[in-house]
């Protein structure tokens, strides 16, 4: 069963966040409220539940292992670039600006990456929105898209922040 | 990391020196990733 991007998206974020070992009661009753508004809610976080329980079961095969070398085999650099190019995730919408002729924001992060020392150039992460659309876009979106450190400039090049 | 050998955000943080907010994140990106390439392939073999 094939849910929207969002709920996918809000269900891996409760699962992860209940996997982690600080889940407080409140997130717990926002879960509970969460997994109340709408069947797909429920039915999103038990695909979840099962996806990662079939990843537990692919660890211990000979698939599982050939996959984790190859993850380890991979360079730095590739896997910061696959870090790079991953689709951007936790942008939220609040509302829409009418007046905005055209709403393009985009962000410009320079990485001094300490993770990369041999890399020369600053690394570039772009955020864009549609016209009249408004994102919000935390610190930590921003250090988990463009790598390991946060080490550089926004810059805003169309609209307003 | 966190599936394949069992270790907590916490325990990945510190080994990566990434926060666990970040570790967090990249799990869920994980997550997300997996269940996409899942369906593709279940879509691929029911054509």
């Amino acid at each position: 069963m094939q849910f929207s991007d969002q709920v996918n998206q809000q269900a891996a974020e409760w699962f992860t966040l209940m996997q982690s070992g600080d889940v407080s009661a409140s997130d717990r009753e926002a879960l509970q409220a969460w997994l109340g508004e709408h069947s797909d809610h429920d039915k999103a976080f038990k695909q979840m539940e099962l996806l990662w329980q079939d990843l537990g079961d692919v660890a211990d095969t000979a698939e599982g292992r050939a996959l984790r070398q190859s993850v380890e085999s991979e360079s730095i650099a590739a896997r910061l670039q696959q870090l790079l190019m991953a689709p951007l995730i936790n942008l939220k919408n609040i509302f829409s600006v009418p007046t905005y002729v055209m709403a393009l924001v985009v962000v410009c992060i320079a990485v001094g990456s300490l993770m990369l020392p041999t890399a020369k150039e600053p690394v570039t992460v772009y955020y864009s929105t549609q016209h009249g659309e408004i994102k919000t876009i935390v610190l930590a979106d921003i250090v988990a898209d463009a790598g390991r450190y946060f080490d550089g400039k926004i810059i805003l090049q169309i609209g307003r922040s | 990391m966190s599936r394949f050998d069992g270790l907590s955000y916490a325990e990945i943080s510190r080994t990566v020196g990434l926060s666990e907010t970040v570790v967090r994140k990249h799990v869920t990106k994980a997550l997300l990733e997996c269940q996409k390439a899942l369906q593709a392939q279940a879509g691929k073999n029911t054509q």
